[in-house]
């Protein structure tokens, strides 16, 4: 609870639409969409925020820190060993669960060699039919 | 004149880049031809001795003034050939990203498509490029639909926007971008707004400021598939050529329509989303950013290398920055046309 985050390389870049969030791996070509809460968390994960400062209702915390796994294990954040302490974070009540939507069309196009992965028909960027 | 052969690592990339740049800095002074362009106000010479190429890139490309200024230089020869270097990618594999990813923070950025031997490098620092081929005709099938397009891309970049992949149409200098995967219809839309009296700026790339929504031409080449040119009456016009492309796409150019001159550049009022609908008349319906932003970026950063994060962050400004909605098409192109042109008159 007290581990704080950053994102996972240089490839994980995100935009903000409104109070939603896209984030889109440039290595795997996957990119994430986040609803309002989960575009609240990942702000308060890449300033340095820890789930502790984030919540302090034991609740709230376990959905804070199961979307905190869910990220780690998409790839996109890290745990930050070097990250100094924080500033204060309000504590947040979830109204609403945090969503992460996972898109892959773009993977093919992205994480296609186009050494290997090119159709030699269609060419760059049509990916091979058995990889599309 | 001797022709070299130059090793690329991915260890000492950096340094080899420089030492290509170095050894090739001749062949701009040697190359027997110079085409100049002015391309979204910037201006571009090609420098090469490959004249058919030369000739591909001066239909291709949508400049709209000779340049006399000297802007970026790209070369572009054979290697082998009058002192052009042999290049050899000295590991395994390419992996696209992780090289892009190397030279991000650099100023190089490369393109490498293996199965041609087909280099493009490019010094941002000296707006100077370098595409390297092994035959005067060995470039990728989809290279003259849109030539130089990597540089144009890595040169504009320091300007303020980026290449979208996206249509346009326009009443005069008002228009919107249409964006869209193949198959949505967002070609045969622009080419039926421009039989219908609209203009664009073009039909599949266009440098876009995101910040000031000017929407730059390009490339004046259009393409469209056999039921298309069909649907839109322009079967055995003498804009078409006699076969299809690599797409099975018949590949043709704006200019040899008999159109009016289009503008150099665009004002932007909306983003639209073609698809094909199932009803009889086409309607418009507003969509969210995010929405717009997920149909717009993929294959624009997909089939620009070196440059995807500021891709990505382009066409997330611009779907920010416009009002966006889904058209959904009807059946008949004169009305898609008139519904676009009310559209913009409104908007």
């Amino acid at each position: 609870m007290t581990e704080r985050y950053k994102a996972a390389g240089p490839d994980i870049v995100h935009e903000k639409f409104g109070d939603d969030l896209v984030v889109l791996n440039l290595g795997s070509g996957q990119y994430f969409g986040l609803n309002t809460t989960g575009a609240i968390l990942w702000d308060a994960f890449l300033t340095g925020h820890a789930v502790s400062q984030i919540s302090t209702d034991p609740q709230t915390s376990t959905t804070v820190q199961a979307f905190a796994a869910k990220l780690q294990e998409l790839h996109l954040i890290e745990v930050d060993d070097a990250a100094a302490g924080a500033a204060t974070f309000t504590p947040i009540s979830l109204d609403e669960a945090p969503t992460i939507e996972v898109y892959d069309d773009l993977a093919d196009l992205i994480v296609s060699d186009p050494i290997h992965d090119v159709d030699a028909e269609a060419g760059w960027p049509k990916a091979p039919a058995d990889q599309s | 004149m001797t022709h070299p052969s130059l090793e690329v690592s991915p260890e000492t990339l950096l340094e080899d880049i420089a030492t290509i740049f170095e050894r090739c800095a001749p062949l701009f002074e040697t190359a027997s031809q110079t085409r100049r362009y002015t391309i979204a106000g910037r201006s571009f010479a090609a420098m090469s001795d490959l004249d058919p190429y030369l000739n591909a890139v001066d239909v291709a490309v949508a400049s709209h003034a000779p340049s006399q200024d000297r802007g970026a230089r790209i070369f572009i020869g054979v290697a082998g050939q009058n002192g052009c270097p042999t290049l050899h990618w000295n590991a395994p594999h390419f992996e696209e990203r992780q090289i892009e990813a190397l030279l991000a923070t650099t100023r190089y950025r490369i393109h490498y498509f293996h199965p041609l031997k087909y280099w493009q490098i490019f010094d941002r620092q000296t707006s100077t490029g370098l595409q390297i081929m092994t035959g005067p005709d060995q470039h990728p099938a989809w290279d003259l639909g849109s030539p130089l397009r990597n540089f144009i891309q890595w040169e504009l970049a320091s300007y303020g926007g980026a290449l979208i992949h996206a249509g346009t149409l326009a009443m005069g200098e008002k228009g919107v971008l249409l964006a869209g995967a193949g198959g949505s219809g967002k070609s045969g839309t622009v080419l039926s707004g421009m039989l219908s009296g609209l203009q664009t700026v073009g039909d599949d790339y266009v440098y876009v400021k995101p910040k000031s929504l000017q929407a730059f031409a390009l490339f004046n080449t259009l393409k469209q598939d056999d039921a298309g040119v069909r649907r839109l009456g322009l079967l055995g016009h003498k804009a078409l050529p006699t076969q299809t492309n690599w797409q099975d796409k018949y590949q043709f150019y704006i200019n040899d329509l008999g159109l009016a001159p289009q503008p150099k550049s665009i004002a932007l009022h909306a983003l639209l989303l073609p698809k094909i609908g199932q009803n009889a008349k086409t309607t418009t319906a507003e969509i969210s950013a995010k929405q717009a932003f997920l149909a717009l970026a993929p294959s624009g950063v997909s089939q620009i290398p070196g440059d995807r994060a500021l891709l990505y962050a382009a066409a997330a400004e611009v779907s920010r920055n416009l009002p966006c909605f889904q058209l959904s098409l009807g059946p008949d192109p004169r009305e898609v046309s008139d519904t676009i042109r009310q559209f913009i008159e409104d908007i």
